[in-house]
């Protein structure tokens, strides 16, 4: 009789036991998958962060290379004066709103920022020397104008 | 030790009734066992329909996160095909949106070739066809099974001289719905 008595419950037990483990192997194989659909999105965010970088860089590059007629647009000192209006980047004037930042009697560090159509923003800051040395260009792409915690930055540096 | 001396001490017939009462409650829990089978059962079939219909979602989770990471990348590639063009143009001295204004700027689409460099973009007409892949596992037009990817480039000259807006769009069906995935970059014309 008291054999039966201890016996009393143990399918119930087992079966508990048994889904315990099963459900542990969903709950892992969930969490996989959930980490691909988080690499997925971070993915495509970051495409949007570097394409939208690259459209920085490539509007930096275009500005200071051919310039307006008269080379670069860009600062190169705390004497230089670029002009205010009238530089295009996407269809956006770039010069209304850049800020020329870190001056001193040699160089100067411009900062823009435009807006991609397809989504996302981009944050340029050109470093440039008065006396024809190094430029440094440094384009910040963001895979959303708004701030989010799945946003992703991407940047590109060019050096010449 | 106190129960057998008890045991002992206690008549026989007086020991009756309750040796019956023992065997009247042992009656009483004889259905314990199906009952508690059947309860078993039921958790067990709870807890497998629960994890293999969590199981059959994922998987088809994870074919279409393969399926997206393949579309961006089929993105990136046609956007880097465009880039190159560019900059081969500027290198040959043509035109610096030669063989890509043409097939790309205009109202249709364009499909890209990656497999074709030095004139990989082709115009699409009405509609663009789905990409190939080969046996190498490259992604083209000419060669090996249709997959469900098709890719059209839209090209959207905002200067004709100095900026051009590059759009890179894929699109896939996945049981039935439509999924897309674009990328856009405004390519300048700083090597002239």
């Amino acid at each position: 009789m008291r054999r039966t008595y201890t016996q009393k419950g143990y399918v119930l037990l087992l079966s508990v036991l048994i889904s315990g483990i099963i459900l542990a192997i969903g709950v892992g194989i969930a969490n996989i998958t959930i980490k691909g659909l988080i690499l997925a999105s971070t993915g495509k965010n970051s495409q949007y962060a570097f394409y939208a970088a690259d459209s920085g860089g490539e509007c930096a590059l275009y500005w200071d290379i051919n310039g307006d007629g008269s080379g670069s647009v860009f600062a190169t000192s705390s004497e230089s004066t670029p002009p205010t209006s009238g530089i295009e980047c996407s269809e956006q004037d770039i010069a209304e709103s850049w800020n020329v930042i870190d001056t001193t009697p040699t160089t100067a560090t411009t900062v823009f920022v435009f807006n991609i159509t397809g989504g996302g923003c981009t944050q340029v800051f050109v470093k440039k020397t008065n006396s024809g040395g190094n430029t440094d260009l440094e384009a910040h792409g963001l895979s959303s104008c708004l701030e989010s915690a799945r946003r992703v930055e991407r940047v590109l540096k060019v050096s010449y | 030790m106190k129960n057998n001396k008890e045991f002992t001490s206690t008549p026989f017939l007086t020991r009756l009734p309750l040796a019956t009462h023992k065997v009247r409650r042992d009656e009483r829990c004889r259905g314990f066992t199906l009952i508690e089978t059947l309860v078993g059962i039921a958790i067990l079939l709870l807890a497998v329909t629960g994890t293999l219909t969590t199981v059959a979602t994922n998987l088809s989770f994870s074919s279409s996160v393969r399926e997206e990471v393949t579309a961006f990348f089929l993105a990136s590639e046609a956007m880097e095909v465009i880039r190159n063009t560019r900059d081969n143009n500027s290198l040959e001295g043509n035109p610096w949106l030669q063989g890509i204004q043409g097939n790309c700027g205009g109202s249709s689409a364009c499909i890209v070739d990656a497999t074709k460099i030095g004139d990989p973009t082709t115009s699409c007409g009405t509609e663009c066809p789905n990409l190939q892949l080969n046996s190498a596992g490259v992604y083209q037009y000419s060669q090996g099974a249709e997959t469900p990817f098709r890719r059209e480039v839209r090209v959207n000259v905002i200067h004709p001289a100095k900026e051009a807006m590059v759009e890179v769009s894929v699109f896939w069906k996945r049981r039935g719905i439509e999924k897309s995935f674009s990328i856009t970059e405004n390519i300048l014309n700083w090597q002239n």
